[in-house]
């Protein structure tokens, strides 16, 4: 499933003396399978974005086709877009509300209609998919559960509307390194097992770094950078104007290359590093690009 | 009324439970700490681990089950230095958004005050002080809802520097702001510790922001089981990783880096100590590590 957004600007309160133009003249496509984040800083227009994705907002300007199917063309139903387009919001445990985990995952699947056992089993499935017991918790009050597990309930919610994309807003943040890296590994597979096209927004460049391939960059409402990860991450006046920070350990191959020591700087976890560094105390020649 | 010690906060057998289905689960247990006056101490753990009842009790918003906790000497649960110990101890919570309560910047940071009846001059005189403290006071007759998340958390600590704290303790203030919003109330607080003397509690998820602190206590189900310098703390790479915490970067890559046989420190931090390291340190000797939050 592909996302194409064509020349989109959103503008909110047109008209009044609050007018904001959020997003201008924005031009990309997600690729079906593909893993991209979008980063920038608050206020960059990362949220109007996404929130198009689905037709939760309608463009000021512009179009968003989904699967080659312009969304807010005639005839088109925009209950099957979100369908396909599953949003994770910020904090999504604090959109829960039923009286057992398994109600509130179902409770999309049963708005659309979805029979009974389908719904049982896809309940079932999507708790597996973010490595939730079933048996354990599906009696549950969501709210009774650790902040990792609420947010894992939000988005099995999510998951059980079977999309094809699932966009996912900050998923790690207000968690602990441990929780954090379990979540990512989760939304890694999601990915890579399950083959799910995803859309990952970050404040975090060093959790970007580990699994995003390519990444856009919004500035003040614009586009201004989308590219591969690595080529993007090696493009410090890119990321300076952006107000974003890359990784410690991309800083660090700056730093030591500022000291005349001869590193790449296309590097973006610690293990690269490590090898990076290794190859160059041992004198060796270039590194595998 | 009281002594005045080097110590600003200390706790002693501290013990809070709360009562979960009939049976009292200890939040805290057992926690023996002192603050000492001008300290910018971090406090880490995983989710649950007690960091924010700790916090909580700085400033008497929980009181101990058993045990105590003094606040510049007054035992928070004597009711009569209620009021004192708020004015002493200052919090900053996680999400700006909670924190606001009027319609302009200026008000927002007079509320405080105002309410600790100050006289109105007086008032005036705090708010632009405080205001210029954070640097926002060209905002202070903006609308808050309308700032960053970075301006808004600066509002929130200049509402809190307008009573005039000895203490700031910040529960997780960066965990929703981008990283230029992080650098802003970082810096902000280092300098307001460092230029004013003012005593930093901070809980932090990012372990590069521990890193930078004086002190870094480590908390695991309700205890703290680790109280030193970052250094002493974060060369300690499995046991952090154990109590589900992370080390920066760099402290990790210098770990991975000795077990491959490079011969490297192993209680780097950050960038520049790193760099000084592997390369000498005759180029960046006078870099200083401040504003190396990320």
């Amino acid at each position: 499933m592909s996302i194409r957004v064509e020349n989109l600007s959103h503008t909110y309160n047109p008209g009044t003396p609050f007018e904001r133009c959020a997003i201008d003249d924005v031009t990309f496509e997600i690729n079906d399978g593909e893993f991209v984040a979008i980063v920038g800083e608050t206020g960059s227009g990362k949220s109007t974005l996404i929130q198009h994705f689905n037709g939760l907002l309608k463009p000021t300007k512009g179009r968003i086709f989904v699967d080659e199917v312009d969304i807010w063309g005639k005839g088109v139903g925009l209950k099957s877009i979100r369908q396909k387009v599953g949003l994770v919001f910020q904090y999504p445990e604090h959109q829960l509300f039923e009286e057992t985990v398994f109600k509130d995952i179902a409770f999309g699947p049963r708005n659309i209609g979805i029979p009974d056992d389908e719904v049982e089993s896809r309940v079932q499935e999507a708790m597996k998919m973010v490595g939730l017991d079933y048996k354990e918790l599906r009696d549950r009050s969501p709210f009774e559960l650790s902040g990792g597990e609420k947010r894992r309930v939000a988005m099995a919610g999510v998951i059980a509307m079977k999309p094809s994309v699932i966009v996912l807003d900050e998923p790690a943040s207000g968690l602990d390194p441990r929780g954090r890296d379990t979540i990512l590994a989760e939304i890694r597979e999601l990915h890579e097992k399950f083959g799910f096209t995803v859309v990952l927004v970050s404040h975090s460049m060093e959790d970007v770094a580990k699994l995003a391939r390519r990444v856009v960059v919004l500035h003040k409402a614009r586009l201004i950078a989308d590219g591969p990860t690595k080529d993007v991450f090696s493009n410090e006046d890119i990321l300076r104007r952006a107000g974003l920070e890359v990784p410690q350990v991309t800083r660090l191959m700056h730093e030591l290359k500022r000291r005349n020591m001869d590193v790449r700087t296309d590097i973006l976890t610690v293990e690269e590093a490590k090898h990076e560094i290794i190859r160059v105390l041992k004198g060796g020649d270039s590194g595998v690009s | 009324m009281n002594r005045i010690s080097d110590k600003i906060i200390e706790a002693e057998n501290l013990v809070y439970s709360y009562s979960s289905d009939g049976t009292d689960v200890p939040a805290l247990d057992g926690i023996n700490l002192s603050i000492a006056r001008g300290e910018f101490v971090a406090v880490i753990g995983r989710n649950g681990s007690g960091k924010s009842t700790l916090a909580k009790h700085f400033n008497a918003l929980f009181l101990p089950t058993s045990g105590a906790v003094r606040v510049n000497g007054m035992d928070t649960k004597d009711s009569r230095h209620l009021w004192k110990i708020r004015q002493t101890v200052g919090m900053v919570f996680q999400n700006p958004d909670n924190q606001i309560v009027s319609t302009t910047v200026e008000e927002d940071v007079a509320f405080g005050p105002e309410n600790l009846g100050v006289p109105p001059d007086e008032i005036r005189k705090r708010v632009d002080l405080a205001l210029e403290w954070v640097g926002m006071s060209e905002h202070k007759r903006h609308a808050p809802h309308l700032l960053s998340g970075g301006q808004k958390q600066r509002v929130a600590i200049a509402g809190v520097l307008a009573m005039r704290p000895e203490c700031i303790v910040l529960d997780e203030p960066t965990a929703m702001l981008d990283p230029s919003g992080r650098r802003e109330v970082l810096d902000t607080v280092k300098r307001l510790n460092k230029e004013d003397g003012i005593t930093v509690v901070l809980i932090t998820h990012f372990m590069n922001e521990a890193a930078l602190c004086d002190r870094v206590i480590v908390m695991d189900a309700g205890r703290i089981v680790m109280d030193d310098a970052p250094r002493n703390v974060f060369s300690q790479v499995e046991a952090i990783r154990r109590l589900h915490l992370d080390v920066p970067q760099v402290t990790q890559l210098a770990h991975e880096l000795a077990r491959s046989g490079v011969e490297i420190p192993l209680d780097v931090l950050t960038v520049h100590e790193f760099a000084d390291a592997l390369c000498g340190s005759k180029l960046g000797s006078a870099q200083s590590s401040s504003g190396e939050w990320m």
